[in-house]
């Protein structure tokens, strides 16, 4: 008994963070800064800021396979993780989950893209760095669709206002009602193709305009992190921590707190109920090594596991009071899953500017934010909501600016260099995905993962919503290039 | 994103406008489960936000000795 309490005390925090992505960094930070003692739970490895950063100073030559996974990779490891083929390289799969250790069942087509270590995706992601505006937040309340959600704009813009002044986020003021300003610093710069398409844009278009990317790569240094130096490697990890990333900004002030206990390898398997306190006590754990099954205790849980993350571990979470998932009597949990559209734009390759070049390579693109259904003007009849157009221009061969930099190799490598080809332009349009009950996850008792989890199974597909947007998402593309005599 | 979405009503939403469950007060939910709706925009910022406020919000109340 004695023995009990003791384990048991030792176990024992103010407060539990699972996950360490881009949310569960954060709530270690805030957490451990105002004085909790906070257990931070993460199912991968540990990934230390630069030591653990295996690839990031490598030059193109010394990765094997001109940067790309082998087709027996793809086929055996990362089927899955390899659709997102710009973002999964030699230089960056460990990274990225191996979809053979980590299976789902995809019911419908459904590209689960994951990095299970501490940082999670933060170390991946593409730094586009947004805000919501209430035309976003109104909008399900307005057209009846889903749930109206409980806060506006004015509720966060303050927090906005804080993260990114704490990160750094590059981008210009546009002064659009729906892409709130916010605090940036000093944006990049567009290149000579891009600054032509955003003149005949706004003198094409009274709707749209063409501006920068806003992103967290910072062109100033910020908070001890020195500024970026343009090279567009970040998924390797950068050695001047120039990106937000959990392992570059928010983890490292945790742990100076002395604050944080981080326990890497452990898989969180449900959190445990007490249905007399009407609380949560603590969760379970698993440990991804050894196998045991660990309880630890706190006053709070902050679930920071990704969407699908955290819903498994709410679903798996069962008890009598909650005998279908750990708060959802109202049937909804594991509903509605949403994902961006995408993958639709155009490519135009321009004659002209033959004597002109950039230097470096920046880490974001340009876009044409959203001029759909903003206001009675630009109310369209086919679809709800809308879309952005995500861009670069660059030259064929050169160095690629944008987020999709791709390299070429051998002997096409060296003559890359020293003749760049015609400029291009290309388009991707991303777009909004409206909430459907009948977009679903669900736990497959069945098949379990080796360490004998239930395994999810998801079925969503996009609708006729989606659908219905998806052809001006093209259309348009098209049309501003041509109209820049692309 | 969606799949423990906030809401003003617990019959038809799983989190309230601080990212707590409604039925189990002392767990908060700040990653893109907890989204009403998709947005265009890339949704990563607003995940800190929200987790910076929820974090805020959860450390007054239990000041307040509410958790
Ligand atoms: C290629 C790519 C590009 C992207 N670009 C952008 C972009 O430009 N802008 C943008 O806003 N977003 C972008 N995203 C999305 C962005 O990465 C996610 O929105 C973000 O990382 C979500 O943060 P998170 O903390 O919820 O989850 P994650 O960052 O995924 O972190 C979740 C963490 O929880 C851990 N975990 C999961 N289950 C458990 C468990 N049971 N127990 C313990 N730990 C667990 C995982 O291992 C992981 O470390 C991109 C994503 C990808 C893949
Ligand atoms: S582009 Fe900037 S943030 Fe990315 S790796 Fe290079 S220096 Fe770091």
């Amino acid at each position: 008994m004695n023995l009990n309490l003791k384990a048991a005390d030792q176990n024992t925090y103010d407060a539990i963070v699972i996950g360490t992505g881009i949310s569960g960094g954060w709530a270690a930070k805030e957490l451990c800064e105002k004085g909790l003692k906070t257990l931070v739970l993460e199912r991968g490895r540990m990934v230390k800021h630069l030591e653990d950063y295996p690839t990031m100073n490598l030059k193109p030559w010394e990765i094997k396979y001109g940067d790309r996974l082998t087709p027996r990779e793809i086929k055996e490891d990362y089927p899955v993780q390899s659709q997102t083929e710009y973002a999964v390289l030699q230089s960056t799969k460990h990274f990225f989950v191996k979809d053979s250790e980590h299976p789902y069942n995809q019911v419908k087509p459904f590209t689960w893209t994951r990095g299970y270590h501490v940082g999670g995706r933060s170390l991946t992601w593409a730094r586009w760095s947004f805000r919501l505006s209430d035309i976003d937040l109104e909008a399900n309340a307005r057209e009846g669709i889903g749930v109206d959600w409980p806060l506006r704009y004015h509720d966060l813009e303050p927090w906005y206002d804080y993260v990114e002044s704490y990160i750094g986020v590059s981008g210009r003021k546009d002064g659009l009602k729906q892409l709130p300003d916010g605090k940036f610093l000093p944006p990049w710069e567009m290149n000579c193709i891009e600054q032509h398409l955003e003149q005949k844009i706004a003198e094409n278009y009274s709707d749209r305009i063409l501006t920068l990317g806003r992103t967290s790569n910072i062109t100033q240094s910020v908070g001890g992190r020195s500024k970026c130096m343009a090279r567009n490697l970040c998924r390797r990890g950068c050695p001047y921590g120039a990106y937000f990333s959990s392992n570059a900004v928010t983890l490292p002030v945790a742990e100076a707190t002395g604050n944080m206990t981080l326990r890497p390898h452990s898989i969180v398997h449900s959190i445990i109920y007490d249905k007399d306190k009407k609380k949560a006590t603590g969760v379970r754990i698993v440990d991804a090594e050894s196998n045991e099954t660990i309880e630890y205790y706190a006053k709070i849980i902050f679930c920071c596991a990704s969407t699908l993350g955290t819903t498994s571990i709410l679903m798996n979470s069962v008890s009598d009071a909650f005998p279908n998932g750990l708060g959802n009597s109202s049937g909804e949990l594991g509903h509605n899953l949403m994902d961006h559209h995408f993958r639709i734009g155009a490519n135009g390759i321009y004659d002209g500017f033959a004597d002109q070049y950039y230097k470096g390579r920046r880490p974001t693109g340009v876009i044409v934010p959203r001029f759909q259904n903003i206001d009675k003007k630009t109310t369209r009849k086919d679809y709800l909501r809308g879309f952005s157009n995500y861009g670069g221009g660059s030259r064929e061969g050169f160095w690629r600016s944008g987020e999709e930099a791709a390299f070429a190799f051998g002997e096409d490598f060296k003559q890359s260099l020293v003749t760049p080809g015609p400029w291009n332009f290309n388009f991707n349009a991303f777009g909004e995905c409206l909430p459907n009950h009948d977009n679903k996850v669900y736990l497959d008792h069945e098949n379990t993962d080796k360490w004998g989890q239930p395994i999810l199974s998801i079925d969503m597909k996009f609708r006729e919503n989606e659908l219905a947007m998806r052809p001006e998402m093209m259309s348009s593309s098209a049309e501003m290039l041509e109209g820049c005599r692309f | 994103m969606g799949t423990a979405r906030m809401g003003k009503d617990p019959k038809s939403s799983v989190l309230n406008r601080w990212n707590q469950l409604h039925e189990v007060p002392n767990v908060f939910v700040t990653d893109g489960s907890c989204m009403a709706s998709s947005s265009w925009q890339n949704p990563s910022l607003t995940y800190m936000a929200l987790t910076a406020r929820a974090c805020n919000y959860a450390v007054d109340q239990m000041k307040k000795q509410n958790l």
